[in-house]
């Protein structure tokens, strides 16, 4: 939903990852100087180090402390519209992410990527360790729709 | 709910720098040099590791 003034915009934009975080840890967000007031320029949001992912025990007792971690990155932009209610003027446009699943050793498993100026334009997904017989290498570019971080959070 | 930190450019630079070392063993700076340069591989996934937090730096 757009905002009326940037901050407002950015400030929404901004609770919705927090939101989205929660459920896993606190680990907090870096956001990239003036990220919340500054038109036409690229702003990016990061995870400031990986968030431990921890599983729900299961009722027979296994379970517990997950050996994942997720790290989370966007680049964003602040988008003025002038063709809109004054209370929709502003707009958080994401411009390119990365959300990493990495093993405890900070190994990657599942790299969910969307960065449309660089390299491979659409979103896609890379596969760490493809199994025996797969078609795919690390390097492939698993198309994917884009992945949001409400998604992500809810993989393992 | 997680926190959020809003870095000063300082520290946007050094979070950048930090990446860039422990990734590909050079400093931000020079990170940020081959990047406007063209020199960079952007088939190589520890740059656009590096690459995603440009903006923290400029």
């Amino acid at each position: 939903m757009p905002g009326s003034s940037p901050t407002e915009e950015v400030n929404r934009f901004l609770e919705a990852l927090q939101l989205a975080a929660s459920c896993l840890a606190t680990t907090p967000f870096v956001v990239s100087h003036d990220a919340r007031t500054v038109l036409g320029r690229t702003h990016s949001v990061a995870t400031r180090r990986p968030i431990t992912l921890r599983r729900k025990p299961l009722p027979d007792g296994e379970g517990g402390r997950s050996d994942l971690r997720l790290n989370l990155a966007l680049e964003y932009e602040i988008v003025e519209r002038d063709d809109v209610p004054r209370s929709e003027r502003y707009k958080v446009s994401t411009r390119r992410y990365q959300h990493h699943l990495l093993d405890a050793e900070d190994g990657e498993v599942l790299l969910f990527h969307w960065h449309p100026t660089t390299g491979k334009a659409s979103p896609h997904l890379h596969i760490s360790s493809p199994g025996a017989g797969s078609p795919y290498t690390r390097r492939a570019h698993v198309p994917t729709g884009r992945v949001t971080v409400e998604a992500v959070v809810r993989l393992p | 709910m997680p926190e959020v930190i809003e870095l000063t450019r300082e520290e946007g630079a050094a979070l950048l720098d930090e990446a860039a070392q422990r990734k590909l063993g050079i400093s931000g700076d020079e990170f940020l040099c081959l990047h406007d340069a063209g020199k960079l591989d952007l088939e190589d996934q520890r740059v656009l590791d590096v690459e995603i937090l440009i903006p923290f730096a400029r």
